[in-house]
């Protein structure tokens, strides 16, 4: 191969005025025209004194062979300057005196020997040239590919490739680690199981994973496209990403967020029993001896006007208490369940606001898990508060759904809306209120959403699964039970 | 309706459910005070007090809605269910209309609130005794607020009949009692509760029940007083 030719795009003139002068090879293919002019000077003199029977044309004829040899071996430049010197050496053969048709017969020839050259020379160069493109390009890919091999091969993450027919075509080490077993040629799908759905949308699903060691890690499937060879489509390369810590972060800040919503409850809980057990029950006993006093008549008649009022005055704080602690744990919810709990809760609202307020009820009533009935409760409380401080709105329906595997909850009103695509505007005006529901529904495995824009009035909806083993029936439908014995 | 209490010889026989010992107690001795009234039994608990209940057969048990184990409610039902004569009378901290009407629903004979005085103890629990549902003075003033309110402000007029049939609902009466007491024939009574129901723009007996009581519709007999 010709150094000189690699790379460059060199113009042709300037190729052809550097000949190879270093290659021995090249000064015997010139020595050769020189042997070839000699013979042909040597025919035409003796021809001029005698008419001889070798042609004299032969050893022009034979100048091909040194120029080929030339074009061939050195390119353009090699032709060029053997054609251009046998032109030179030809010279003094040219200048014998003979009749002039000889003379033209070997200009013609000579014409025909630079045509060659240059004609042979130049298709070899631009041949050569296209070799080494080539040659360059292959040798650039072949880099690339090591380049992408050394990648694949010591990458951290388990890469596994995949045709478009969902087959593992190859699986890099720490892939090959993970899953233990050959994957190549398996489906993708018996690997990834429902990791592999990502294939189809590229987002990335999170899987587990039981590695070797058998703990349980989490991988986020990144999906890529990449080339394969010309012509065939591309390739899917499957990057797991581990995100065990990242999800472990998660789960302990979902895990601290339950607690405090937890701790919350019991709290209030604990506070409305302890309220409820002692306070509440002093203050109607304090409040039956003052009325036992003003009843007596050994109390002195100065006396019971005070004392009647003392009664009212604990008689006050009693039905104060008694609204602390409604107000702590959702009235009726533990005892009587979510339905009557939210029904009582829409009569309270009927006595401050003149908030029309419906409650519709589907399906087979029955309790549900405490958790899950507290944050329905809670959830509908502060979606009806929420109605009544900022949607004002002229009608307000919740409902509730137990059929089809779940519970739903939909608290609907036909207020002003608002657009829940802009997050900001509620936590700007200080409402964590929609991020409080979502939470709650969450950690009670429930669901929440929310539907409203301007002017169209809002639907929080909550859907919870059943988890917990939905326990007795309520029975709230029983009415007539007693009702004949009551005669 | 004429029952042995009614007739008024004879002390109404009372048992107390509730809690709290003090308060369960001052109850019981409040009760005592009405020569008319007399308790029989003490519970503190609604499984003992269904025992108590089975074995003395009280005219009224005065029950609290919020018990340790089973409620309040729920006795009221099981009572209901097994000892036909003892009507239950809820007397409860709390005014929250779930557990008004969770107890109407389960068939009490009323709903009465822990700041009721002596008086309006005692009168509700004769009342009781009597088989007239008797409601809280402040829980009947709120519901009647609120059905005021409603969009069924101007008083519907029902008919005579009608505010027959309705008094009846509030006695706790099944349709083919009303039927037999009023002398009609069952459908006939059918069609008067529902259309009373439509009138008033209730959705269901207790509420009906609820709401006369509320209205001064069922009055208590006189019968069943004592003075």
């Amino acid at each position: 191969m010709n150094g000189s030719l690699a790379g460059r795009s060199v113009p042709v003139w300037h190729r052809v005025i550097r000949p190879p002068v270093r290659e021995p090879r090249f000064w015997i293919v010139q020595a050769m025209v020189v042997g070839l002019a000699a013979a042909h000077l040597a025919i035409d003199i003796v021809s001029a004194a005698e008419p001889s029977t070798i042609p004299a044309g032969v050893p022009v004829a034979l100048l091909l062979a040194p120029v080929s040899y030339a074009a061939l071996r050195y390119g353009l430049s090699g032709s060029v300057a053997t054609a251009v010197w046998a032109t030179l050496l030809w010279l003094p053969d040219l200048l014998l005196p003979r009749d002039r048709g000889h003379v033209g017969n070997d200009l013609i020839e000579l014409a025909l020997v630079i045509a060659v050259a240059v004609f042979v020379g130049y298709h070899i160069d631009a041949e050569r040239l296209e070799r080494t493109h080539a040659e360059r390009a292959r040798s650039e890919q072949q880099a690339t590919e090591a380049r992408y091999r050394q990648l694949f091969d010591t990458n951290a993450a388990p890469i596994l490739v995949v045709s478009r027919s969902g087959s593992i075509l190859d699986a890099n080490p720490a892939a090959r680690a993970l899953v233990r077993e050959n994957v190549v040629g398996r489906p993708v799908h018996d690997v990834l199981g429902s990791g592999a759905d990502a294939i189809g949308d590229g987002t990335g699903n999170v899987i587990a994973i039981s590695t070797p060691q058998a703990d349980l890690r989490y991988y986020r499937v990144n999906v890529a496209h990449v080339p394969a060879k010309p012509e065939e489509k591309p390739l899917i390369q499957l990057v797991l990403q581990d995100v065990t810590e990242e999800r472990a972060e998660g789960e302990r800040v979902h895990r601290f967020a339950e607690l405090l919503l937890k701790v919350q409850e019991e709290e209030r809980r604990r506070i409305a029993q302890e309220l409820h057990d002692e306070p509440l029950q002093l203050l109607v006993h304090l409040a039956r001896s003052l009325e036992r006093l003003v009843t007596t008549p050994q109390t002195p008649a100065t006396l019971t006007e005070d004392l009647e009022g003392s009664r009212r005055q604990t008689l006050d704080i009693a039905t104060r208490v008694r609204a602390v602690v409604a107000g702590l744990r959702p009235p009726a919810l533990e005892q009587l369940g979510l339905a009557s709990a939210l029904r009582g809760f829409l009569a309270d609202i009927g006595d401050t606001t003149a908030l029309p307020a419906d409650l519709q009820v589907t399906g087979t009533e029955m309790r549900l898990h405490p958790e899950i009935e507290l944050a329905a409760f809670r959830i509908a409380q502060e979606a009806v508060n929420n109605v009544i401080r900022h949607a004002d709105a002229r009608k307000l329906l919740l409902t509730l759904d137990f059929d089809g595997g779940g519970l739903c909850l939909r608290v609907v009103d036909d207020g002003r809306g608002f657009d829940p695509t802009v997050p900001d505007t509620q936590l700007q005006a200080g409402h964590l209120g929609l991020l409080g529901m979502r939470e709650r529904a969450a950690l009670a495995g429930g669901r929440l959403t929310v539907h409203s824009a301007p002017g169209q009035g809002t639907t929080v909806a909550a859907i919870f699964a059943w988890e917990g083993a939905p326990s007795e029936r309520a029975n709230l439908t029983h009415t007539q039970s007693g009702a004949g014995e009551l005669s | 309706m004429v029952t042995r209490s009614a007739a008024g010889r004879r002390p109404v026989r009372i048992v107390v459910v509730e809690d709290h010992a003090l308060v369960r107690e001052g109850t019981a001795e409040l009760l005592e005070r009405d020569p008319g009234l007399t308790v029989a039994g003490q519970a503190s608990s609604a499984e003992e007090a269904l025992k108590l209940i089975g074995a003395l057969r009280p005219d009224v048990a005065l029950v609290d809605v919020e018990l340790p184990g089973m409620n309040g409610i729920a006795l009221a039902r099981a009572v209901a269910g097994q000892v036909a004569e003892t009507r239950v009378l809820i007397l409860s901290a709390y005014d929250d209309y779930a557990y008004v009407i969770g107890a109407l629903e389960a068939g009490v004979a009323g709903y009465l609130l822990k700041t009721s005085s002596a008086r309006e103890l005692c009168d509700a629990v004769r009342t009781a005794a009597g088989g007239t549902l008797v409601l809280d003075e402040a829980i009947s003033r709120r519901l009647t607020r609120r059905w005021r309110s409603g969009p069924d402000s101007t008083s519907p007029a029902l008919t005579a009949r009608e505010s027959d049939v309705l008094r009846l609902i509030a006695q706790g009466l099944p349709n083919k009692q009303i039927a037999s007491q009023l002398g009609l024939g069952l459908r006939t009574v059918e069609s008067h509760v529902s259309s009373v129901l439509g009138k008033l723009g209730l959705t269901s007996r207790t509420e009906a029940a609820l709401y006369a009581v509320s209205h001064h519709i069922a009055l208590p007999e006189r019968g069943s007083r004592q003075g």
